[in-house]
């Protein structure tokens, strides 16, 4: 009875084959050619090494999480595409509609985001910007670069790396 | 047929779920204008429109097309749905009026909490008319995103904060857990849809270890949402946790939408029955013991009323027990379909104590005072007669006193899987229910029979609120819950032809 | 037998009668208190008490006509159905798949006496009680309370399905649990009310098992209905929905219903709550706890007499527990010294010899008991208020004594009703435990035992009764220095007392044994009692005249030993504290202590213990013991603390584990 089940073994082995190859792959072949800042984490851009307490703004998790929600929406757009081609004139116009719907929906939750002030960053009668400036009063200097904080320090570990 | 037509028709299908995001999306759109000044009043009336109009919109839709299917088979209308909704529309409003004056009174209102619960509510109404596993999860989704938000809505209360992320946590887990039955139903069905399921499980689909993993992934799933033994352990801390309109809402509409869907489903694999009816009888039977056992131990009126929501989930799974014998001869069928009836009237029954018992736990929340325990509500009966009678009449209710639509909702559950001949259930319902008796009657006890602890409350409360608060929404809930309660408790037949289930 | 229902002419009206009293509480429960504000105490306690009384009377008055109207029917043709809901001729209440209840009252000569009953004593105990209550601050809410039991009795004795004689057997036992705790001010009566309605819910888990048994045989919930397929119809024929009635069918359902008889009518071991209702004040035990409500099990095993016919074994167990419950409740009723405790274990006692008579399938005969005891029984009790009422607020008859020469009215009719109870000959109690004891000898095979049981217990009725009335009136006066003057009690609550009399002594006479009217116009509704035969062993001048002897023997017995007692006392307390049948008796038989230990005690303990291990401890083993994580052993060693999410997302995954794995290994055995 399981003899049925083993399309989907094989399934899975090409699938850990694949990804296996492509690390495997890319550690041989690659070139290596590491300086410090390489050796350390890529972090979007912040800091990598520090205290894992460190305050963020919150802020930054709301832009995210609206920018992927907008982005995946998107994504519906390219199957809708590729059929809208293959219907009849009618056919076209109900898609077009129901297209319109779907988008008049994003567009409204797109005035929603903005009617509530969720995309504005800092303006300084918004309570949230307020506590915003206290967090960046509060941080600790930046001891580990990113493309805007000017000279750094590494830390120990990291300079034994390099 | 041109598809613009069977394009109206689809829609018309869905025109309840419809009004509800049309509503909700006006709302949202609305919200700058609505979270402060003038236009903040404006929030909770709509809200009630959003739910009132679909229920209107429910009640006049046409009935011609019922039992068809809508959208090429992911949806239907039939009289489960309709029953169903109806119940779910009204528990919705009576949430709305219970949370306008609840939010106010706690400085919590904000213009998307309505939006959530119209969108929560689309989401159980979509649960009910799906004819397609995947759109069944769907509306399940739907329906507890809405709900998780509404768990955490007093966004400053760490309790509030805990019972959503609870929430959430677990109930991703047991979405997990249900999206895997359904991808293993795909996987012996090569469908989701219902019908097919339906033959495929003709066929012997759940003769094999797949087949019954599904099932019982499926049955798993629902059973979290309804808070069945073992499944439970969330919902007292997320009743607790809540804001107290939230906890109304929540309650009800989760049961509501999973209940029916739940009745759907199994009457659907009632072909394979020697496989979930075993675990179903047994988590029902768990329940109802579990559930009322541990109800008698607490002293705060919200976990107790959650630990008396799982003893509920086991009553109405007896119902749900019932559809696995629709193919045991012709009394299995009358069961089945009694069953169905019996369930929907049980829980407008319930929705209409619990809301009503929280609506009155939110009459007597302040800004600084949360009423939650039992020694919130000692002496009731003399300082608030009207409020304290009205408690002592839910609490009557949900123990299944006669007179009481409670009552009458457990004496046809019962009397269906009577019908069904499973005397072991019955029996355990009616024993169960008598120990339930205890714990309802605890709170009976501290209403009328307890000397209220504090003097006398200044009856303007804490100076934010000096308006008699029986003119607000909450009011307006608990004397609608009241009369209903009473009036189906005597003359249960008079809306009996709203809620009666035909085949 | 099976005679169609009639149309009776006045049956648009019968609603009334317990539609009256419900319109009663309605009114007082939401104006009775603004009436006593507007028109002043006095003269709005008045209009409260005499329109709570009316009403009573008047449903009283409405039942009388019914019963002149059902009386010019041949015997066999008084049966009839009306609706209880007025101008309309069928109400429906619950219509569930082929199975429909409606608001419809039976007419036949059972419900009639019932109401005749429940409407003229409870309307004679209203009036008493506009009298005894007036000093009250709850008085209207005591009158909304009172009508709305008279209401549910009403209900109870007219409904005709047993769904809607359960809808009034609720009714009623809420009532008594709110008129019990009436002045829950004091902790004792609020636990008293506590424990009744706790109680009875055991019996009533026996009659709600019953009512669902007989629907599952019988198809229905009516008694009678046009096309004779009712519940009685159906098992007098003995037929079921399919097939015919078996003996084990017709037990089980007797059975269950016993049960739930057991509970509301106070017999053993469900007996333990009747005492401690006397609590409430002295009307409702008059009115609830002796005349009315705690005949109910008798009521509604006379009504399904049919079904109980035919269940031999159930139907000695019926007579086994009446005797014993007469006798021990007796043996108990000699050792009190509460006034209302004495007279509350007295009907528990009196309670048992109506079973013993339903047991021996004498069914007339018991609910000829009922009859005459609601009237002494009433009267007894009315008769200890006044005395209670008199000594403001004294129950206790070690300090009483000497009673007589204050409260005359009191004293006679208090000499009438004990000479009643006692079985004096001529009078109410003598006739109706006669009939009961005849009866019951008997029985086959162990009659005579039953017989000389009985005779005994009858025996130490009038000793204890007449202990009571030794202690209460002819003694040497005991009142503390301190006390008030004992004065009589104003004509409201004496006229009662009066009427009450008068009826114990003829009330009696429709039942003797030459030309018994009274089992004459319940025949037609009990077939039960022409199946099985029943005769009397004994002959009727005999049981007669032992009767008298050991009513007389009893009651000079008594008197002769308290004559010689002047201090009341007829043991030392020495003897009191030491012996141990009396302490045995003195302390119930233990009987309470035994239910508290093991149901209250131990039921805590199990929530309790449930609470602790099922929960936290079982199904946490459970997870443990398939072994997901074993690090959860931690968790559980650090006392199982719940609340965290991990670990209820443990016990999620842990259950649907089992589930599955359940439904698996099953199938891999099938």
């Amino acid at each position: 009875m399981l003899g049925r089940y083993i399309p989907l073994l094989v399934a899975v082995v090409i699938a850990a084959i694949i990804a296996g190859a492509m690390v495997v792959g890319s550690l041989i072949l690659g070139p290596k050619k590491p300086t410090r800042f390489k050796e350390t984490t890529y972090e979007c851009g912040m800091t990598p090494v520090g205290s894992a307490r460190d305050r963020f703004p919150i802020r930054f998790y709301l832009v995210a999480m609206l920018f992927i929600i907008f982005d995946v929406e998107t994504v519906f757009l390219y199957p809708w595409a590729v059929t809208f081609e293959l219907g009849s004139r009618a056919e076209r116009m109900f898609l077009l509609t129901e297209m319109g719907i779907f988008v008049g929906i994003l567009l409204i939750a797109y005035f929603y985001v903005v009617g509530t002030g969720s995309l504005e960053w800092g303006t300084e009668d918004d309570a949230s910007s307020k506590a915003l400036g206290k967090a960046k009063a509060a941080r600790p200097p930046i001891r580990f670069g990113n493309e805007n904080s000017g000279p750094v320090s590494l830390p120990s570990g990291a300079r034994k790396a390099a | 047929m041109g598809a613009p037509t069977q394009a109206i028709r689809d829609l018309s299908g869905i025109l309840p779920i419809l009004v509800l995001w049309g509503v909700a999306l006006v709302i949202l759109l609305g919200a700058p204008l609505l979270r402060r000044g003038p236009g903040s009043r404006l929030a909770a009336p709509l809200g009630g429109a959003g739910a009132l109009g679909a229920l209107l919109v429910l009640l006049r839709g046409s009935s011609d097309g019922f039992g068809d299917t809508l959208f090429a088979g992911a949806a239907l209308t039939d009289t489960l749905y309709s029953s169903g909704a109806f119940v779910l529309l009204l528990g919705g409003f009576l949430s709305v009026l219970v949370a306008q004056t609840y939010l106010r009174s706690r400085d919590l209102e904000k213009p998307e909490y309505y939006a959530i619960m119209l969108l929560s509510l689309s989401g159980a109404l979509l649960m009910m008319q799906a004819n397609d596993l995947i759109v069944l999860f769907l509306g399940l989704e739907l329906m507890s995103f809405g709900l998780y938000v509404l768990a955490g809505f007093a966004r400053t209360d760490a309790k509030s904060d805990e019972a959503a992320l609870k929430y959430f946590l677990l109930g991703a887990l047991a979405s997990a857990l249900m999206l895997y039955g359904i991808m293993l139903t795909y996987g012996v069905a090569a469908s989701t849809e219902l019908s097919n399921v339906q033959s495929a499980v003709a066929r012997g689909a759940l003769k094999e270890p797949m087949g019954i993993a599904a099932a019982l992934l499926l049955v798993i799933g629902l059973c979290f949402k309804i808070a069945a033994v073992p499944f439970h352990q969330w919902s007292p801390d997320v009743y607790e946790g809540a804001p107290t309109s939230a906890t109304a809402f929540l309650a009800t509409t989760a049961k509501i939408g999973a209940i029916v869907a739940f009745l759907r489903v199994c009457d659907t694999i009632a072909g394979g029955y020697h496989t979930w009816l075993p675990a179903i009888r047994a988590i029902a039977i768990l329940s109802m013991i579990v559930g009322n056992l541990i109800a008698i131990a607490q002293t705060n009126v919200k976990r107790m009323l959650a630990y008396s929501g799982v003893a509920h989930a086991g009553y109405l799974l007896v119902a749900v027990a019932c559809m696995g014998f629709r193919l045991m001869g012709t009394k299995g069928t009358q069961a089945s379909i009694l069953a169905m009836t019996g369930a929907v009237f049980y829980l407008l029954a319930y929705a209409l104590a619990l809301i009503g018992a929280f609506g009155v736990l939110a009459y007597l929340s302040s800004r600084d005072k949360d009423a939650q325990t039992l020694n919130d509500l000692r002496g009731l009966a003399s300082s608030q007669p009207a409020v304290g009678y009205a408690m002592v009449l839910f609490m009557l209710s949900l123990a299944g006193i006669p007179a009481t639509a409670g009552f009458i909702g457990k004496w046809q559950v019962f009397y269906a899987v009577l019908t069904g001949g499973d005397v072991a259930l019955a029996v355990t319902m009616a024993l169960t229910s008598a120990m339930g008796v205890y714990y309802y009657l605890r709170v009976v006890w501290y209403i009328v029979f307890e000397e209220s602890a504090a003097p006398k409350p200044s009856p303007t409360g804490h100076g934010v609120e000096a308006r008699p608060r029986a003119m607000t929404g909450v009011g307006a809930a608990i004397t609608i819950c009241c009369i209903a309660t009473i009036g189906l408790g005597i003359l249960p037949a008079a809306i009996s032809s709203f809620l009666t289930v035909v085949r | 037998m099976n005679a169609p229902l009639q149309d009776l002419a006045i049956a648009p009206i019968v609603w009334a009668i317990p539609g009256l009293p419900l319109i009663g509480f309605v009114l007082i429960m939401f104006w009775g208190g603004g009436l006593v504000r507007t028109l002043g105490d006095a003269r709005g306690r008045r209009v409260v008490g005499t329109l709570a009384t009316a009403v009573v009377l008047l449903s009283f008055v409405i039942s009388v006509f019914v019963l002149l109207e059902l009386l010019r029917l041949e015997p066999e043709q008084r049966r009839a159905v009306a609706s209880l809901v007025p101008l309309m001729d069928r109400m429906p209440w619950i219509e569930v798949g082929p199975v429909s209840v409606q608001f419809l009252a039976l007419v036949d000569p059972l419900s009639v006496l019932m109401c005749l009953i429940v409407t003229g004593v409870g309307g004679l105990i209203h009036l008493y009680a506009t009298g005894y209550m007036s000093h009250d601050r709850d008085y209207p809410r005591f009158f909304a309370y009172f009508n709305l039991f008279i209401f549910a009795m009403l209900v109870l004795c007219l409904g005709e399905s047993l769904l809607l004689m359960f809808v009034g057997w609720e009714g009623v036992g809420l009532c008594s649990y709110l008129l019990i705790s009436f002045w829950f001010d004091d902790e004792e009566n609020a636990k008293a009310g506590n424990k009744a309605f706790i109680v009875n819910r055991v019996g009533d888990v026996g009659f709600m098992l019953g009512i669902l048994a007989s629907l599952a045989v019988f198809g229905t919930l009516s008694f009678h209905t046009a096309d004779g397929r009712g519940i009685l119809d159906l098992a007098a024929r003995g037929e079921t929905l399919s097939g015919p009635l078996t003996v084990a069918t017709a037990s089980l359902i007797s059975a269950l219903l016993f049960l739930g008889a057991c509970g509301k009518s106070a017999q053993f071991p469900l007996h333990i709550w009747l005492p401690d209702a006397m609590a409430g004040p002295t009307p409702v035990s008059a009115l609830i706890h002796a005349a009315t409500m705690v005949t109910a099990g008798v009521v509604m095993v006379t009504r399904m007499s049919v079904l109980f016919a035919q269940a031999p074994v159930v139907l000695l167990v019926v007579a086994a527990v009446g005797l014993f419950t007469a006798l021990f409740a007796a043996t108990i009723a000699l050792t009190q010294t509460d006034i209302k405790k004495v007279l509350a274990y007295s009907t528990v006692s009196q309670l048992g010899f109506m079973f013993l008579g339903c047991g021996a399938g004498a069914f007339g005969a018991a609910m000829f008991h009922v009859t005459t005891h609601a009237f002494f029984k009433a009267l007894l009790f009315l008769g200890a208020g006044s005395v209670i009422h008199g000594l403001s607020g004294e129950q206790d008859m070690r300090r009483m004594g000497g009673l007589g020469r204050y409260m005359k009215v009191t004293y006679w009719t208090m000499l009438i009703g004990w000479a009643a109870i006692s079985g004096f000959p001529g009078l109410a109690g003598y006739w109706s435990k006669d009939a009961i004891l005849a009866f019951a000898s008997g029985i086959p095979s162990i009659g005579m035992f039953m017989y000389a049981v009985g005779a005994f217990t009858a025996f130490v009725t009038g000793f204890y009764m007449t202990r009571l009335m030794a202690k209460t009136f002819w003694s040497a006066p005991r009142l503390p220095e301190d006390a008030h003057h004992p004065h009589e009690s104003p004509p409201s609550m004496l006229l009662p007392l009066i009427i009450l009399a008068a009826l114990s002594v003829v009330g009696g006479l429709i039942g003797t044994p030459w030309g018994n009217a009274f089992e004459r116009f319940l025949e037609p509704v009990l077939p039960g009692a022409d199946m099985l035969h029943v005769h009397e062993a004994i002959p009727h001048g005999v049981g007669l005249a032992l009767g008298a002897l050991i009513a007389i023997a009893a009651m000079a017995a008594g008197a002769a030993a308290y004559r010689r007692a002047p201090s009341a006392e007829l043991l030392p307390a020495t003897v009191k504290a030491t012996q141990p049948i009396y302490r045995a008796a003195a302390n119930l038989w233990y009987a309470d202590a035994a239910a508290n230990a093991v149901f209250v005690q131990g039921g805590g303990r199990f929530a309790g213990f449930v609470a602790r291990w099922i929960d936290k401890g079982f199904v946490d083993g459970l997870v443990n013991a398939v072994g997901v994580v074993t690090a959860f052993l931690a968790e559980i060693a650090r006392g199982g603390q719940s609340g965290y999410v991990r670990f209820y997302a443990k016990t999620m995954i842990a259950g649907a584990l089992i589930v599955l794995a359940y439904a698996l290994i099953q199938a891999g055995m099938r």
